[in-house]
């Protein structure tokens, strides 16, 4: 009997949740709750985006990046990103090297951004100049150094930690560095009923030891399973107009946004929107974007997209206020 | 593993239903959602209408409820307001009307169908793939999906119907407002409200308040009550005053004038001359006789002052007063109207343009019985100074030279040449010019720069030679101030020169000689 496409697809979905589940429960025996999170950074990356974990220290985000990095077979590494952090550290540079005939040559050594899954811890602590360095590979997927552009491989994810307290010696990122993650996570304090797992799994004798449950050429092909996935006009419009709704004097502006944001998302903003609205369509047994996928998945598309003014500051007003407003008054084409 | 990016030409659906088929039982799934969803497009159009609408309602009579508050003579027809009123309705239907021609489509209902059920969006999703010609194999498992929640979507469709019905009905409060605005606005009746009177009463239910004003002016008004209002008597003192300009007159009664005055027994009681004995024995008219104003001031204080004993009491007599009034006018036959004589009604225009201030005085009197007559009202009738055309204001300075403006009181300004009281008095009288002949400095000083290029200029050439000898003398020469000291020793020398010269001896004769 041979099957037709619709059942291959249905195939493929199952087979993607599958991996998915698999990926989510290996993660999830070294962290404990934090499922939104995981899943959200899950989605970045099979949405082939980057994410931005930001949480006060001791949350575990240091170690769920690194447990998504055991769980996929893939290349991990990590970058602790201090003040004197400089480009080439991160990108690499040539490097004199003795020749075993006696002479000397200038090598190439490849730094730690080139990887598949790159651990940018506390980001924020390094100067922009190190900071800009990530731009190119982010995007483009490649290293300019010198004279040399070096390819990454895919998959290729930038999984960047920050904290929002202790400001003093960082260096918030620019408003390009921040647009080219697909997601921004906020991780909050564990449930109450979760610190006794936590404290039985970190203080106990026994090692949690992650296993290779996926890999990244299985990754790739789940990206391509999730990009396949259509979008209706409905959920593809009201995902343009979120986006438009946090442009201030937009069509769609609130009030507040109108009243409290300086700049607005880019379309990049869409993007991430269809792309994190595919994982979750594919996650929920459906085969086609919905209004409500593009729904849950906006405020961490959208919150750091969102630059509030020096106004909406002293108001109070934050990013994710502003992204809330707009879900609020947006409403979905056609709807009466 | 399949491409599932790739859109492949794709007739058939699974689970054994043709495209078409599927098609036709979505139209059918949005059909009564459809209509529902007219219908509740219809209500929110009223609903969202109807806050808008409604304080509108309420605008025009409270507009004219404050009017006839403020005392604003001014009372449009009832149908006027009904209408006005009726707009808010009007704009109401015209919205209703509008959200009635939109069609709800199909998409729509099934977006409806797919938020009531949380399908997000499978129904819309399918509708959608289902019109195109290629489908990718996500498209056709989306429509397959979609199938599998058509029968909980068909269940909901009579539920969407009844689920929706409502109407909007807690915006009664506007309306009440308006109707309760038009009733207070009656019991704050204007009473000589020109369009109340002239328009044939728009209000069905008139005050108490009135009907009393409208049963006095139906009521033939007493003698001294027939005096003209304000306004007659302004128009009055106005034709006398040109009257009297015609014929040259500044303001000096001429001897048949005065005479008049005396005949008429300047100093009686308006009541005793208007005694019907007096009146008919004289020949003379009432009106003739009560509009000759020569008797004394009646009433000058303030009403203020006026305890409330005497109110009374004068209230009393000018009602007993009115009362013979009455009926001495009745027995006159003839007395008003034509039988003025030319003569006395010249008199008694000039009276009036002359003694203004007596006017002025006449009306603050009667301002105070309207005062009190609208106090004994209840105090909701506004004072009929506010009737009164405005008084002169004007302050400019003229001699009699041109005539008096119609509306000149002797409140400053120009007008006629005694005055008795008021502010020109005060005004030196004597004209000074108020220019100066002649120019006290030389005037203005314009300095006007023009460019000019420089021209060379022919000259006689000089010859170079030695100074001459000085012929101009030196000049003032400056003398010294002499010291005491220097004083001294000048003077010593004067006397001891002249004291060698007196003791010189005599000159000797030549031994020539």
């Amino acid at each position: 009997m041979t099957e037709t496409d619709s059942q291959i697809a249905e195939r493929d979905a199952q087979e993607f949740r599958e991996a998915h589940g698999k990926i989510k429960s290996e993660v999830q025996r070294f962290i404990v709750g934090q499922e939104p999170v995981i899943d959200a950074a899950l989605t970045a990356l099979f949405a082939g985006g980057h994410v931005m974990l930001e949480g006060v220290p001791g949350l575990g985000k240091t170690m769920l990046v690194r447990a998504i990095g055991e769980a996929v077979d893939i290349q991990f590494s990590r970058i602790q990103f201090t003040p004197d952090l400089m480009p080439a550290d991160i990108q690499g540079t040539n490097v004199l090297v003795e020749q075993e005939g006696g002479g000397h040559e200038l090598r190439f050594q490849q730094g730690p951004l080139v990887s598949n899954l790159v651990l940018a811890d506390e980001i924020n602590r390094a100067t922009p100049r190190t900071q800009s360095a990530l731009l190119e590979a982010m995007q483009e997927k490649q290293i300019s150094v010198a004279n040399r552009v070096i390819k990454l491989d895919e998959p290729y994810c930038v999984m960047a930690t920050q904290n929002p307290v202790e400001q003093e010696g960082t260096y918030p990122l620019p408003e390009a560095q921040l647009d080219r993650f697909l997601m921004k996570i906020i991780v909050g304090y564990p449930e109450l009923d979760e610190y006794e797992e936590i404290v039985d799994r970190t203080t106990g004798g026994k090692d949690v030891d992650i296993q290779h449950v996926s890999s990244g050429a299985e990754i790739m092909r789940f990206r391509q399973v999730i990009r396949s996935v259509p979008v209706p006009d409905r959920a593809k419009k009201y995902a343009v107009r979120l986006v438009v709704g946090t442009q201030p004097k937009s069509e769609f502006a609130s009030q507040m946004v109108n009243e409290a944001v300086a700049l607005g998302s880019s379309p990049r903003g869409v993007q991430g929107l269809m792309l994190a609205g595919k994982v979750r369509a594919l996650l929920a047994g459906r085969f086609a974007v919905s209004v409500d996928d593009v729904r849950d998945a906006a405020m961490d598309v959208l919150r750091h997209r969102v630059l509030v003014s020096f106004h909406g500051q002293a108001e109070g007003i934050t990013a994710d206020d502003v992204v809330r407003s707009v879900l609020e008054t947006v409403q979905a084409p056609n709807m009466s | 593993m399949a491409s599932p990016h790739d859109s492949v030409p794709h007739d058939s659906v699974p689970h054994g239903m043709a495209p078409e088929d599927l098609s036709q039982e979505l139209a059918r799934l949005a059909a009564p959602t459809r209509s529902s969803l007219g219908v509740e497009l219809q209500r929110a159009a009223h609903v969202q209408a109807v806050p808008i609408a409604l304080p509108w309602i309420l605008a025009f009579p409270l507009l004219y409820l404050m009017l006839r508050l403020l005392g604003v003579a001014w009372a449009p027809p009832m149908i006027l307001l009904v209408l006005l009123s009726l707009l808010p309705a009007l704009f109401v239907y015209a919205v209703q009307r509008q959200s009635k021609e939109r069609e709800v489509e199909d998409f729509e209902a099934l977006a409806r169908i797919d938020d009531e059920l949380e399908l997000r969006d499978r129904l819309t999703a399918a509708r959608e793939f289902l019109a195109l010609e290629e489908r990718t194999p996500f498209m056709n498992a989306a429509i397959a999906d979609a199938r599998a929640h058509l029968e909980r979507a068909q269940a909901f469709r009579a539920e969407t119907a009844r689920a929706r019905i409502g109407i909007p009905l807690r915006q009664l409060h506007w309306p009440a407002g308006a109707v309760l605005a038009l009733w207070l606005s009656s019991f704050f009746a204007v009473p000589h409200a020109s369009g109340s009177g002239e328009s044939g009463e728009p209000f069905a239910a008139m005050g108490r308040n009135d009907i009393v004003a409208q049963v006095e002016r139906q009521e033939p008004e007493p003698r001294e009550r027939s005096e003209p209002r304000p306004e007659r008597r302004s128009e009055a003192s106005r034709a006398s005053q040109e009257g009297s300009h015609k014929r040259g007159d500044s303001g000096e009664l001429d001897p048949q004038r005065k005479r008049s005055r005396g005949e008429q027994g300047q100093g009686k009681s308006s009541q005793a001359q208007s005694s019907a004995g007096q009146s008919s024995g004289e020949g003379q008219s009432t009106d003739q006789a009560q509009s000759t104003k020569g008797g004394p001031k009646k009433r000058k204080k303030p009403k203020a002052q006026k305890p409330p004993k005497e109110r009374v009491a004068k209230k009393r007599r000018k009602q007993e007063q009115l009362d013979q009034e009455s009926v001495a006018s009745s027995g006159q036959g003839k007395g008003r109207g034509s039988s003025r004589s030319p003569t006395a009604s010249e008199w008694t225009s000039k009276d009036q343009s002359v003694a203004d201030d007596e006017e002025e005085l006449e009306d603050e009197d009667e301002v105070d019985d309207e005062d009190e007559e609208s106090e004994a009202r209840g105090g909701l009738q506004p004072a009929l100074r506010s009737r009164k055309p405005p008084v002169n204001r004007d302050l400019n300075i003229s001699f009699g030279g041109g005539p008096p403006p119609p509306n000149a009181n002797g409140r400053g300004g120009p007008g006629l040449p005694k005055k008795q009281r008021g502010v020109a008095q005060l005004v030196l009288g004597i004209p000074y010019p108020d220019q100066i002949a002649g120019q006290p400095n030389p005037g203005r000083t314009k300095v006007t720069q023009e460019r000019i290029e420089p021209q060379p200029q022919d000259a006689a050439p000089v010859e170079a030679s030695a100074r001459k000898e000085r012929v101009l003398p030196m000049g003032h020469l400056s003398r010294p101030v002499l010291l005491p000291w220097m004083q001294r020793l000048v003077r010593d020398f004067q006397l001891s020169l002249q004291a060698s010269l007196k003791r010189k001896p005599e000159v000797e004769p030549s031994r020539d000689d």
